[in-house]
């Protein structure tokens, strides 16, 4: 870190308590506000009277998740301007959203008087059985979606707050609080720490505020994401002396060599004490004079010249070998000790590829292919659309305006925000590979390291705060809006419609306040120790909901002829071929890793099952009601 | 999407159909095209000229506003104008239309098989439409 640490770790502390405190006014605000219809109809989706700003921006802080801040800026780091190609379905994202099915989704959830997904897809069919596999797909999915967000979002705490005195104090005291309990005692005190603050703040304002505190904040998250990116494109372009200057030296930059080796003691005779060496330090080569950054702590014991093997990256830097190289992020060469490399492992895509960084399909350390080939890209300009169309979350977004005029408005903010957004991302991270060589150590830091470089650098130290607050807001607008859509799924879906249809406005209240502590806060004691693949776990969650959603949901507002059993037929197949293809790739690799069919995203797959059996199924099966029909076809007079 | 030429018994006739559905399916149809050209002008832009080898003399670097000359033409420049199409769409070929009575708020008669919730809470409420 570039000067002012301390005045940036305290910025960064008092901006995140500044924000919680937002948060929690909002929230506040919302539940005193007053109620539109009854109780389960204003918790769960705000009474349908929200404006054009609020329908925006809730729509956007919840489709942007910690991936948007977090991983996608990793991505661009490690893998260069390609990553323009791979977002680049995001020009038609809000255009496919929202006006696809939005206007026509509205006016059926208000003829079947549906306040959740599962609802409308019951109502519109007259079936129990559709509505029954739609809320148990949603609320399985979604829970493990909501557990992979959970750990999501306290590990960006953990990083955005590390290294701050006051946090560092907290974590020490939390070990000794914990130690020796059952469960939690048994977890990394600070990851603990953070998940306590980040789990119990979410639960507690969304049990307490419901649908309207979800927007509201979701608002608010909005603007610190926005405001925080205009500050770190503006500094990070200053810094690297304009976009042109950034690209002419990216082209000369060629991928670095991971590689494992060990450290050595420059002097070795005085090994008389321990030398530990942290991840992240610099150290130059024994043989070669290369620079290498350690990718792990490591401890050369007393009495001994050398370490247990480490793992390292190669930096290749044309200036630096020529001695005039870039000021090294993160400090100075360590000078006690050498790095002697016994295993290099090039990139398998890119290696001393000058250019590899301006040009697709952009360099990969193991697959042969590249980060993206021409299927992949295509993949995902099909997935990043109608993926987001198909997240029932945003479709319930689309259910919560009363004029068609919010709507429109609304698609003219998401247009702008999401333009600036994503193409602002890829122009800060792409500058960040010349500004802070060596981040592979540790790709997911990349994002807050580049907000503390930038800041400091440009003397504006205090501005940190703002800047990282913002992939934090990212998973929090998700967080909140996925357990209010669980929740609504067990209290409306299941209790109120199979269970106790008669229920009293007092009993749905509690139950509801209820259902919605108990999501969460079972969330958050489960994600202490969360489920080895939850990475992989996060992308199977949200592409196979999607693949269950989208086609059942298109064709039921659309085409008159489709049954229930079409409905059912194209729920499951969606979420099954999904299931399937993460099967087959188990089977094929023995890891939780999806089987890339002829070279594309299975949610293209997923799509083609669902459709063929939605639609072949429904012309198998009688036609549907003639009343049925005409309730959600024919013009109402 | 289902016009065969003698109607069925269940189908709703052309001609009934909810003037918010037709507008809702045109515009529907249009945001599909508009995709399709999209992913044909970013795919093919990119395919075509994204995969090629950067040239060794740094002089001789295609850059547009600082951006791979690629990247500009084949994601920016799509990227522009799908941005100012969206605008367009939004404000001048969206059509405004009645989005119709919340049965939820207010309590439309429902088949009683399925369970009437909003029976229970909003006892007063009567049928609407």
């Amino acid at each position: 870190m570039n000067g002012g640490p301390e005045e940036a770790s305290s910025a960064v502390l008092w901006t995140f308590a500044l924000y919680m405190g937002g948060v929690f006014v909002l929230a506040w605000l919302s539940n005193r506000s007053a109620a539109r219809g009854g109780f389960l109809s204003d918790y769960f989706l705000g009474g349908r009277g929200f404006g054009a700003w609020a329908v925006a921006l809730t729509f956007a802080a919840t489709a942007a998740s910690g991936g948007s801040f977090m991983g996608f800026p990793s991505l661009i780091y490690t893998h260069g301007w390609v990553l323009a190609l791979w977002i680049a379905g995001y020009m038609v994202v809000p255009l496919v959203s929202m006006a696809l099915m939005g206007k026509r989704l509205n006016q059926v959830s208000r003829r079947a008087g549906a306040i959740t997904v599962p609802e409308i897809l019951r109502e519109r069919f007259a079936s129990r059985t559709v509505g029954g596999v739609a809320t148990f797909l949603i609320v399985l999915f979604l829970f493990f979606y909501l557990l992979a967000q959970f750990k999501a979002g306290s590990e960006i705490l953990n990083t955005l707050l590390s290294g701050t005195p006051a946090y560092d104090a907290a974590v020490a005291g939390t070990a000794s609080l914990t130690s020796g309990l059952p469960w939690v005692g048994t977890a990394e005190p600070d990851y603990l720490l953070c998940l306590i603050v980040f789990g119990i703040a979410v639960v507690a304002y969304v049990t307490y505020g419901g649908f309207r505190a979800v927007v509201w904040t979701d608002v608010m998250q909005g603007v610190v994401m926005a405001g925080g990116l205009v500050v770190l494109l503006v500094l990070t372009l200053g810094q690297v002396g304009g976009l042109e200057n950034a690209s002419r030296r990216l082209a000369e930059m060629t991928p670095p060599v991971p590689g494992t080796g060990l450290v050595v003691r420059s002097d070795a005779g005085g090994a008389v004490e321990d030398l530990v060496i942290a991840r992240g330090e610099w150290l130059v080569g024994e043989e070669d004079g290369k620079l290498y950054r350690l990718a792990e702590r490591v401890l050369v014991p007393a009495g001994k010249t050398e370490s247990e093997p480490a793992e390292a990256i190669q930096i290749q830097i044309a200036e630096r070998e020529q001695g005039a190289g870039p000021e090294l992020h993160g400090g100075a060469v360590a000078e006690a000790v050498r790095f002697r490399l016994t295993e290099a492992r090039p990139y398998a895509q890119g290696a001393v590829e000058k250019g590899a960084y301006l040009k697709a399909p952009g360099p990969h350390a193991t697959q042969g292919a590249g980060f993206l080939a021409l299927g992949m890209a295509f993949s995902f300009f099909v997935f990043w659309p109608f993926g987001g169309v198909g997240q029932p979350s945003s479709m319930v977004r689309m259910m919560i305006f009363d004029h068609t005029r919010v709507l429109r408005h609304a698609l003219v903010l998401v247009t702008l925000y999401f333009s600036f957004t994503y193409v602002a991302l890829v122009l800060v991270f792409v500058c960040a590979r010349v500004l802070l060589p060596g981040m592979e150590y540790a790709p997911d830091r990349v994002m807050p390291e580049m907000a503390r470089y930038v800041t400091a650098a440009s003397g504006v130290p205090w501005l940190a705060g703002l800047v990282v607050a913002a992939p934090f807001a990212a998973v929090m607008s998700s967080v909140d809006s996925f357990l209010l859509v669980v929740a609504s799924a067990v209290v409306r879906d299941f209790y109120q419609r199979d269970i106790n249809p008669r229920a009293s406005e007092k009993t749905l209240r509690r139950l509801s306040h209820g259902v919605t502590l108990l999501v969460g806060g079972g969330a958050m004691v489960i994600a202490m120790h969360p489920p080895e693949f939850l990475q992989v776990l996060i992308v199977f969650a949200s592409a196979g909901l999607a693949a269950g959603f989208l086609v059942p949901m298109f064709l039921c507002l659309y085409w008159q002829r489709m049954t229930a059993a079409g409905a059912v037929a194209g729920m499951l197949s969606g979420c099954g071929m999904h299931l399937a293809l993460y099967l087959i790739g188990w089977a094929r690799t023995g890891k939780f890793q999806v089987y890339e069919l002829l070279g594309v995203q299975p949610f293209l797959w997923d799509l083609v099952a669902s459709i063929a059996c939605c639609v072949g199924v429904s012309l198998l099966t009688p036609p549907p009601d003639g009343a049925l029909v005409r309730k959600y076809f024919a013009r109402q007079d | 999407m289902d016009d065969s030429p003698s109607s069925p018994a269940w189908k709703v006739p052309r001609e009934e159909l909810d003037p918010l559905l037709r507008g809702a399916r045109r515009e529907m149809l249009v945001v599909l095209a508009v995709w399709a050209l999209g992913a044909a002008w970013t795919i093919g832009y990119a395919g075509l000229f994204g995969y090629k080898p950067v040239p060794d003399d740094p002089a001789a670097l295609p850059l547009v506003w600082g951006m791979p000359a690629w990247v500009f033409w084949g994601v920016m420049l799509p990227w522009g104008v799908a941005t100012l199409f969206t605008l367009w769409f939004a404000l001048f070929f969206m059509k405004d239309e009645a989005l119709g009575a919340d049965a939820a708020l207010e309590g439309w008669s429902r088949d009683p098989e399925l369970g009437d919730p909003d029976k229970a809470t909003k006892p007063e409420a009567g049928p609407g439409a």
